[in-house]
């Protein structure tokens, strides 16, 4: 037998009471939040996984929410990429109509208005932009125009979402994969002549307008403008004459490559060699080219009392828009220009390669769209059981607790009834 | 006759004691710490006569208390042990509820950052993102720093308990001092237990073992001697020591806890006091608090020096390589705060080194001047981890174990070593660490948006090799505001591998320094085209190969403006370098290094082994400092119930035997009531005897 004492008796009656009390305090936290788990000491390891699972889950939906961006420029440039299309198709019938010889001049002429107004919407649509300013087709350049005029001044990089732990997906399409870098192209048939320069006057030296075709690292070719009547005697060389713009200062050079034979073959008006007259070295002619004005100011005394002649032979890029330009100019839509008929006709073969290009750079587009539909859906997955595994791990099993709670509150009540009969017995109520 | 009534009169007396006893008992039926008395009857000595020995009657002989020494003992034990549990709990309950709590969690506050990086890095152009990164950085760096607070607050919290405790102990040691000498008078000049003293003696003892674990032994029986933790004496008879918790000698911040004897000397007894309140606190903050400041400094340094490594590999939108984004960890004043026990005031500090963070320990160290030699050891196990002839080797130890240095606090990319002499006899701790999470700041010279750097060097989409480039990220040392101007990218040309030749790898010891040179000279054969590979515009000679990192640093000639580049991610196989790749650097809308930063988010950086495996991200060592939090609190949540109902079933001991119970004293009461009545029948018949004689002589 064990010796009581009342102290105890009443100590261990309340002992259990407010145990019970703090077990039920406990439950009812958990009703009310609803959670398993109030602190991670109620279960470190689940409480270390719902972390990493949540941590999990954040990435994931960061990673949904690339793929809803990537997926939404996919869309705005494979929607440009059809109005290209649909432009393209236009030309391609209006190349293959006027291709044929029943056209008056006139005719070819009036339509080449509305070729050109297409190239306009052209220049237009690939300078798109985003609704957060970017150029689209600009590449990692998209804070400036993808196009100045009809040279691409973009990149060919295209930044990646990453859509899940290692796959990373081209949100961007750049211009260099869907309008540049075309080959086979037939452009280069007729150059253009840009200005005719007057006889060189050392007292006050003259200048020509390039008229915005040249730009840097781009070749031009002199002509001696007698070369016509020299062409007629058959006896004349090689009238051309390449010429690099070298840098933004303007001077001009030959080309890396060019032979003192070809330097040699400069000659002048008169059919003679004017090479001794020419500054050492050969390759600085004294030719100044002005980038900011496309001007040139002065020509050295070799060009002295002679005529020239200045072509620009590659103002067409192998790109879209100079294909489209090529079959406008060789519309004659210029004043005082001819329509070119070979030109019209090499377009149709051009406007297919830009086409082809164009509608590839789209299905890659739509495969890229494909693909990003496929990680949505199994990211979507793993959301949905990351999320039923939290809850497996963190939330409350209501009717477990509801059950323990009623427990409890019986084993609580009991105690209180006992207490009140306990405290009540003593000794000293008898004597 | 007259035998009958003093016969009489001994009962009536032994029952008059006996009544007292009883209601001494009943009256401290609640008095903590009493022990129910009664007191000792005994026979009185026959008296001899022919017809035999007659009895005397009874008398007390002395008021004995009702103790088992045992159960006392065990009180005290299981007392300090829960008191340890419950102290422990409560400090833990308190930091495990701030590290899961979702507004004060640092993991979400890293999910939310890197959500930030994320979506800045697809849309490198965009203002609002931009913006939306920039201020996720102040936002993220201000729930470290908050968290850092809460743990601060609690340490400080923890000197104060310290201190309030410390105080108890010497008040109650006191007390218990004065009634040894007390005990001693009373047991002198009667020669009779006294009693309640003992009884108070020993509340006081139980009271002083809920703060302390006490160790009581007895002496002559009268007086005790107590010693706290692992013997150190704090009472011995009339003598009482003092404790006191004053700011700790490694550290201020840190209270120590120090004997004072008599004469005034100290001893420092940290390490051996166990048990009580007093042990449970500091447990607490040796086994949970400091290793949790720990580990969450380390997640705030690695992830600021990582993020800024990989920042300065990009390129911003004013075309400028990228700087600091996260204030540089080697700021000055960041360096010094980490060797807590000289707080600014001496050249002192640790310098961490940002190619080597995933080797940074959440640990601290301590350095001790053994006569000329230096000994490091960790803190506060005291694990020794090397003897060193000087600081410079000992600082070569730590930078290839642990990836710091103890410098002399100065810029430096590493600072100067640290002068021996700064260390003091008790030795110098060194916090690499401890305060991280204070040191999360966005940099002053991000100063707005556009200097995020989210572009960088973009490989070929055609590519066939694995080798990266990036901007090599500027040293720390490099003056503020200072920054590589990278030159307009569209007339860039492409880098380019043409006609790499591949280096074998394996016929060149990276241990051996003259073969290290070797390699950097067949990387720069195979770079400048010695070889017939060239890489436009690199400038011969200067391919350096860091064996740690694996990576090749070396100067390109980009459009007349020499820049250094890394190349990483790659091993020398003819697959990892294949002629014809190209690279090209990205414009403003590039998301390069955004991609890079973003990607931080689940890379293995603290504690990942030099080859690339093992170690775990910021998150995961988040959510284990979370578990570790957790299961200590669980634990100490289990312990404490259980030394709960130890010390219940103790207590029930304790009664059992030293409790009132009010029926037996009503029955002890009816009973000497009876017996007194009883002696007053015997003393009346005593006298109605006399009468009868009287009366019968008398006529």
């Amino acid at each position: 037998m064990i010796r009581m004492s009342t102290a105890q008796m009443f100590n261990s009656s309340l002992y259990n009471m407010t145990q019970t009390q703090s077990r039920m305090n406990n439950t009812n936290n958990q009703l009310g939040s609803g959670k398993a788990i109030s602190t991670p000491a109620d279960d470190p390891v689940a409480a270390a996984q719902t972390l990493n699972t949540k941590t999990r889950i954040s990435v994931v939906a960061q990673q949904t929410r690339n793929v809803d961006f990537a997926d939404k420029n996919l869309s705005q440039t494979e929607s440009v990429l059809n109005q290209v299309e649909d432009s393209l198709i236009r030309l391609n019938e209006m190349a293959i109509q006027l291709g044929s010889d029943q056209w008056s001049e006139n005719q070819i002429k009036s339509t080449g208005t509305e070729a050109k107004e297409i190239l306009n919407h052209l220049q237009g649509l690939v300078n798109t932009k985003n609704e957060s300013g970017e150029y689209i087709f600009a590449g990692s350049q998209a804070d400036r125009k993808a196009y100045d005029g009809n040279s691409f001044q973009g990149d060919k990089i295209e930044r990646e979402a990453q859509v899940a732990d290692s796959t990373f997906m081209k949100m961007l399409t750049s211009g260099d994969r869907a309008f540049e870098n075309l080959t086979g192209l037939k452009t280069k048939s007729e150059p253009v002549q840009v200005a005719a320069l007057d006889s060189y006057d050392p007292a006050a030296p003259s200048s020509a307008d390039l008229g915005g075709y040249i730009s840097d690292g781009q070749l031009i070719k002199f002509r001696n403008q007698l070369e016509d009547a020299k062409q007629a005697s058959e006896q004349g060389p090689d009238e051309f004459v390449d010429w690099l713009i070298a840098e933004e200062s303007g001077v001009l050079s030959f080309p890396p490559g060019t032979t003192d034979a070809v330097k040699k073959d400069w000659v002048d008006a008169n059919w003679n060699d004017i090479r001794q007259d020419m500054p050492e070295p050969w390759d600085d002619a004294g030719l100044t080219y002005n980038g900011g004005t496309n001007q040139f100011t002065a020509f050295t005394p070799a060009f002295d009392g002679s005529l020239v002649d200045l072509e620009s032979s590659d103002i067409y890029h192998n790109n879209m828009l100079s294909t489209v330009q090529y079959f406008v100019d060789s519309l004659g839509v210029a004043e005082n220009a001819k329509p070119n008929k070979e030109g019209i006709r090499a377009s149709i073969d051009n406007l297919d390669i830009v086409f082809e290009q164009v509608s590839q750079t789209r299905s890659q587009i739509g495969a890229r769209q494909n693909t990003l539909e496929a990680v949505k859906t199994s990211n979507e997955d793993f959301e949905l059981f990351a999320k039923k595994s939290l809850s497996d791990l963190e939330d409350l099993d209501y009717a477990e607790a509801i059950t323990r709670f009623q427990q409890q509150q019986m084993s609580l009540q009991a105690g209180q009834q006992a207490f009140g009969r306990v405290a009540g017995l003593s000794l000293f109520n008898h004597i | 006759m007259s035998d009958l009534l003093s016969l009489g009169l001994t009962g009536l007396r032994t029952s008059r004691n006996n009544l007292s006893v009883t209601g001494h008992n009943i009256s401290n039926i609640d008095t903590p710490g009493y022990s129910r008395q009664r007191a000792i009857q005994e026979t009185n000595s026959p008296f001899g006569t022919g017809a035999g020995y007659m009895g005397t009657g009874s008398r007390t002989q002395t008021i004995e208390r009702i103790v088992d020494d045992y159960v006392t003992h065990q009180m005290r034990v299981d007392t300090s042990r829960l008191k340890d549990n419950e102290a422990y709990l409560k400090n833990a309950n308190e930091l495990d509820n701030l590290l899961a709590n979702e507004s004060s969690a640092l993991g979400t506050a890293l999910n939310g950052f890197f959500d930030g990086v994320q979506s800045a890095a697809n849309d490198p152009l965009s203002k609002p993102a931009r913006e939306l990164l920039y201020s996720q950085g102040d936002s993220v760096s201000q729930r470290f720093k908050s968290a850092q607070a809460r743990l601060a607050d609690q340490n400080n919290n923890l000197n104060t308990q310290l201190r309030t405790y410390s105080e108890k102990v010497n008040e109650l040691a006191q007390g218990i001092g004065d009634i040894n000498r007390e005990i001693r008078v009373f047991e002198g000049s009667r020669n009779q237990p006294p009693n309640d003293l003992f009884d108070k003696r020993e509340e006081m003892l139980r009271e002083l073992s809920e703060i302390i674990e006490v160790d009581v032994v007895g002496q002559d029986k009268l007086d005790v001697n107590v010693f706290v933790g692992k013997g150190v004496p704090l009472i011995v008879g009339e003598n009482v020591n003092r404790l006191e918790a004053v700011p700790g000698e490694l550290d201020k911040g840190r209270y120590d806890v120090n004997l004072v004897d008599g004469n005034g000397s100290k001893m420092n007894i940290n390490s051996s006091i166990t048990g009580g309140e007093m042990g449970g606190v500091m447990r607490y903050r040796t086994d949970t608090l400091d290793p949790a400041l720990n580990e969450m400094g380390r997640i705030a340094m690695v992830f600021a020096g990582e993020f800024n490594n990989q920042h300065k590999e990009g390129v911003d939108l004013n075309g400028d390589q990228g700087g600091d984004f996260f204030k540089d960890i080697n700021s000055k004043e960041f360096m010094l705060d980490r060797v807590p026990g000289i707080q600014r005031t001496a050249p002192a500090g640790v310098w961490l080194d940002s190619e080597q963070l995933n080797k940074l320990p959440a640990e601290e160290f301590v350095i001790r001047d053994k006569g000329g030699n230096y000994q490091l050891q960790t803190s506060p196990d005291g694990q020794r981890l090397g003897t060193f002839a000087n600081m410079a080797d000992l600082n070569t130890f730590t930078q290839s174990e642990y990836g710091f240095r103890v410098t002399d606090g100065s810029t430096g990319n590493p600072p100067a070593d640290m002068a021996a002499s700064m260390i003091p006899d008790e030795g110098l701790l060194i916090s690499p660490v401890r305060i991280g999470a204070s040191q999360l700041e966005r940099s002053s010279n991000l100063s707005n948006n556009d200097k995020i750097a989210l572009s960088g060097i973009s490989g070929d989409e055609n590519n066939g090799g694995t080798v990266k480039f990036t901007y090599n990220a500027v040293p720390n040392n490099n003056p503020v505001g200072e920054q590589v101007e990278v030159l307009d990218t569209t007339t860039t040309p492409p880098l380019d591998l043409t006609g790499w030749n591949a280096i074998d790898l394996d016929s060149y010891n990276l241990n051996n320094p003259a073969d290290v040179t070797n390699l950097e000279t067949a990387i720069d054969e195979a770079l400048d085209g010695t070889n017939g590979s060239v890489l436009s515009g690199y400038q011969t000679g200067t391919a350096t190969y860091n064996t740690s990192t694996r990576e090749i640093t070396l100067d390109v000639d980009v459009d007349g403006e020499i820049v250094n580049l890394k190349m990483s991610d790659f091993d020398f196989s003819a697959n990892d370098f294949t002629a014809g790749d190209s690279w090209v650097l990205e414009g403003n809308a590039g998301g390069e290094n955004g991609a890079g930063l973003a990607a931080l988010q689940n890379e293995a950086l603290i504690e990942r082994r030099n080859d690339g495996r093992g170690g775990s991200s910021l998150g995961e060592t988040y959510s284990m400092l979370v578990e570790k939090t957790g299961i200590q609190t669980s634990e100490s949540r289990t312990a404490t119930e259980v030394s709960r109902s130890v010390l219940n079933q103790t207590t029930a001991m304790r009664e059992s035997a030293s409790g009132v119970n009010m029926d037996e004293e009503a029955a002890n009461l009816i009973r000497f009531q009876q017996a007194y009545q009883a002696s007053t029948q015997v003393i009346s018949t005593a006298q109605r005897m006399f009468d009868t004689l009287l009366n019968s002589v008398g006529r």
